[in-house]
């Protein structure tokens, strides 16, 4: 009993406190839905808690359950003051069960099939968690090592290279595969073990679980809210959530890539919103959910760095897309005539080109890692490649073009090349830019157009009463 | 849109005909008769078995932890039977590591040979070895023989071997088969989940893309024929049912795998999830290790030749203080850098050693501390003491 309470504790405060949070960022009128915050609103909240046990460790104070969860959950109350004047969820979900009603069968029909669906594949993915020890390499080389000494010393003892703990002086450096990965996945599992009371190899990647939720809930109220209606919204999210490589990572937690999948592609569209509606909560999002990103893994900078082109874009779509060919032509031009080899982030870059299109195009396009993904963005960019750089997409576009630059670099010209060889990194940096991607797709297909006159009007009224 | 589903159900139907005539080696209707050589008319060549019934069973491998048995009686034409399967059993947690060679009439001088692979799961077997294509497997087969490597703590049960042939049906039995085969949730899975499709004859990914294919052009071809233009929602709805035959087999798959993890691990305490795990031999070893050390931290400097095996040593012995070194081949520190009261975790290597009569811990350039002895696993493992 003491770990089911241990259990929901440490997924739902940060969740509430995150989702209140993000009510607050807005002005009233100007708020994301419930549902929004709630999809946003847990990587928040799980950052933040983080960030609490980092300022208690600086301070030197041992973590315990009531020194973390106070000012969590004085975030939350904060967060409640500040947005209380919003309709509370009973009186929005009573709207919005009034609006379900109202739809046509069909429509009603397809949530109900597409939403049993999504929560069949996450019920059993959470049984995964439940009973899996902790198996891939990444979960036990570098982030549970953390994890384990972190939680039993209660602070963040430090992790140092190989040859830093070989030096005589402080025995209490540690060391592990990758001592300067940052800390924020460990000391997430860290918060979860505090709240369960004891060391849990397997409950402590609850997370995982919330992530893939949270992603799902912000993925389809995003959706609604750009204006594609609750039938496609929620099918086009079944489909985020069937893709068999993002739910393995689920199954398989531990390891870091389905957070930075979901920072990413949460921070995207939120800046994508903000493109469309220029609300300043919607910017404040994507700097929250880019910030998140960072703080993940090291190349999350490095992806947090590609929302840059698309914010320029949208603010002056000609500057920015002058930019973009700009940067474009510079890369070019680095690649004949820059230095054959050059650091950064602690990454080789390489001016020549490593063939690794072969692993590439078996993981895509062969193996069902992503069920029908990648044909379906060839097919897509190609029927609708005439809306690519209209106002409302060139933003989204940019941003992806961004994304899919810096793929190519890590996977042609970085030394990471070796891992897309081996094949151990193809998959999992494509599954950083997949949401934001499953989202770009959905809107270039089932976007009204711009000037495109609304058939069934009521219905719509109806539907975004749901958004 | 019922019809656009009945297109894309032809469809596939048709990239399965398709795909079995392809790889029926020209026997669309008749079925040559497999060979079968049972266990019993195997020789051992090297290790140690006996016969028992028409089985063979190998008690064990030589010095060298190899053992080999082979048989001269059969004779076929490769290009006839383009794969083989062996009935083994091993009740083994890790079963030994199996390679199947062959000769053949035309290349006397050379021995073919490519591993064999146990299937997933609590059952164990060897998956069929596909050999068409495969370098050597061609003209007349004279002998085969199975190559068995590992130190065979329980006894290995050769059933028979066989090489059946092949038509269309047995053809489009197994692109079935691969298109419905399970993929096991495991440690690699989180980096390459669907490897073994890469030796699909077509994978599902890509039979359905062709099915899709398929199916959109018969409707326009219909649709023009009709002078009609084509309903987008057949469109929507093949795109959309082709995913949903993925996904459908993806859940099934999900499903399988559940119920398999709830069979290994549910109900178990941590330490008994890790003891049914595939390492819970080096895990119980660990635990052993963590009995004979104090209360964390203690330093442990900790040795072995392989990558893998020092970082999930090292996780299983954290929050003690572990230096495993992270390059490939795991740099070996100074004689030096262990102080008096630091322990060694130290794995049969090719560098280090442990001299047990001189109670020496010995370098790979002959330098030596020394240390006492708290523990000697049957795996061939010190955890030693540094005085």
């Amino acid at each position: 009993m003491r770990a089911v309470i241990g259990l929901a504790l440490s997924v739902a405060l940060p969740w509430v406190a995150g989702s209140l949070t993000v009510r607050a960022l807005a002005r009233d009128g100007e708020r994301p839905g419930w549902l929004a915050s709630a999809g946003h609103g847990y990587l928040i909240g799980a950052f933040a808690t983080t960030l609490v046990m980092r300022l208690l460790d600086a301070a030197g104070v041992r973590w315990t359950l009531s020194w973390i969860a106070l000012p969590v959950l004085a975030l939350a109350i904060a967060g409640y003051a500040l947005a209380r004047s919003s309709p509370s969820p009973r009186a929005r979900w009573s709207q919005c069960r009034r609006s379900f009603v109202l739809l046509p069968a069909w429509m009603r029909g397809v949530f109900w099939v597409c939403f049993a669906l999504i929560a069949v594949r996450m019920i059993g993915l959470g049984l995964e968690i439940l009973w899996r020890p902790l198996l891939p390499w990444d979960a036990w080389a570098h982030w549970a090592t953390k994890t384990r000494v972190w939680f039993e010393y209660g602070r963040m003892v430090p992790f140092v290279s190989p040859t830093e703990w070989l030096r005589p002086g402080n025995a209490m450096n540690f060391m592990d595969y990758h001592s300067s990965y940052p800390g924020t996945m460990p000391l997430l599992q860290v918060w979860t073990n505090i709240c369960l009371g004891g060391w849990d190899e397997s409950l402590m990647n609850a997370p995982w679980l919330a992530v893939a939720i949270s992603l799902a809930l912000a993925f389809f109220a995003q959706l609604r809210r750009a204006g594609v209606d609750i039938a496609r919204s929620i099918v086009s999210t079944y489909a985020l959530a069937s893709l068999p490589f993002l739910d393995l990572h689920v199954a398989l937690a531990g390891v870091a890539d389905l957070f930075i999948a979901a920072a990413y592609g949460l921070a995207a569209i939120a800046l994508w919103q903000w493109s469309l509606t220029r609300r300043r909560a919607d910017l404040a999002l994507a700097f929250a959910m880019a910030a998140v990103c960072t703080a993940i893994k090291l190349e999350g900078v490095l992806w947090a760095l590609t929302l840059l082109p698309g914010a320029i874009v949208a603010l002056d779509r000609r500057v920015g897309l002058a930019l973009t060919a700009l940067i474009g032509v510079a890369a070019i031009a680095y690649l004949a005539f820059g230095p054959e080899q050059l650091m950064l982030f602690d990454y080789v870059l390489r001016t020549r080109a490593e063939n690794v299109s072969l692993p590439l195009a078996q993981h895509m396009f062969v193996m069902d890692n992503w069920h029908l993904l990648w044909y379906a963005a060839i097919a897509v960019i190609g029927w609708r490649w005439r809306r690519l750089l209209r106002k409302d997409f060139a933003p989204m576009t940019v941003t992806m073009l961004g994304a899919c630059a810096f793929v190519t670099v890590v996977f042609f010209f970085s030394g990471a090349s070796g891992g897309i060889d081996d094949e151990s990194l193809v998959n999992r940096l494509l599954l950083h830019m997949v949401p934001a991607l499953a989202f770009y797709l959905t809107l270039l297909v089932l976007k009204p157009s711009a000037g495109a006159a609304e058939p069934e009007a009521s219905r719509a009224s109806t539907e975004r009463a749901l958004a | 849109m019922v019809r656009a589903i009945i297109c894309l159900a032809g469809a596939y139907a048709l990239v399965l005909v398709a795909l079995a005539l392809a790889h029926s080696n020209g026997n669309w209707f008749g079925t040559p008769a497999s060979v079968t050589m049972a266990g019993a008319r195997f020789d051992v060549v090297r290790g140690r078995g006996h016969r028992e019934g028409n089985a063979l069973v190998l008690e064990s491998t030589d010095a060298s932890r190899v053992a080999i048995i082979s048989s001269h009686g059969m004779e076929f034409a490769a290009a006839d039977f383009p794969r083989v399967e062996w009935a083994v059993e091993s009740a083994e947690l890790v079963p030994p590591t199996l390679t199947f060679l062959w000769r053949t009439r035309e290349s006397p001088g050379r021995t073919f040979f490519k591993p064999l692979a146990w299937a997933e799961g609590s059952t164990r077997r060897v998956v069929p070895l596909r050999l068409a294509d495969t370098e050597g497997w061609n003209g007349t087969i004279v002998g085969i023989a199975l190559v068995v490597r590992g130190p065979l703590a329980l006894p290995l049960t050769i059933g028979a071997a066989t090489v059946p042939g092949v038509s269309s049906l047995t053809a489009a039995r197994e692109v079935l088969g691969q298109w419905t085969r399970r993929f096991a949730v495991e440690g690699g899975s989180i980096a390459f989940p669907f490897d073994k499709e890469r030796d699909d004859h077509l994978s599902l990914l890509l039979a359905t893309v062709v099915a899709q294919g398929l199916a959109i052009a018969a409707c326009l071809i219909v649709a023009r024929r009709r002078r009609n233009r084509v309903d987008p929602r057949a469109i929507w709805a093949i795109l959309i049912a082709g995913w949903l035959v993925l996904d459908v087999r993806w859940q099934i798959n999900l499903g399988r795998q559940l119920v398999n993890t709830a069979a290994r691990f549910a109900g178990k305490t941590g330490d008994a999830r890790h003891l049914a795990s595939d390492d819970g031999q080096l895990f119980a070893l660990m635990q052993r290790v963590n009995r004979a050390l104090p209360a964390p931290s203690a330093r442990i400097f900790l040795f072995a030749d392989a990558d893998t095996l020092r970082t999930r040593s090292a996780f299983f012995l954290y929050p003690h203080n572990v230096y495993y070194g992270t390059s490939r081949t795991g740099r070996i520190p100074d004689p030096e850098a262990p102080v008096r009261g630091d322990f060694v975790l130290l794995f049969p290597t090719s560098g280090m050693g442990y001299d047990r009569e001189k109670r020496l811990l010995t370098w790979p350039d002959g330098r030596s501390r020394s240390a006492d002895e708290l523990l000697n696993s049957v795996e061939g493992a010190f955890l030693l003491e540094v005085k």
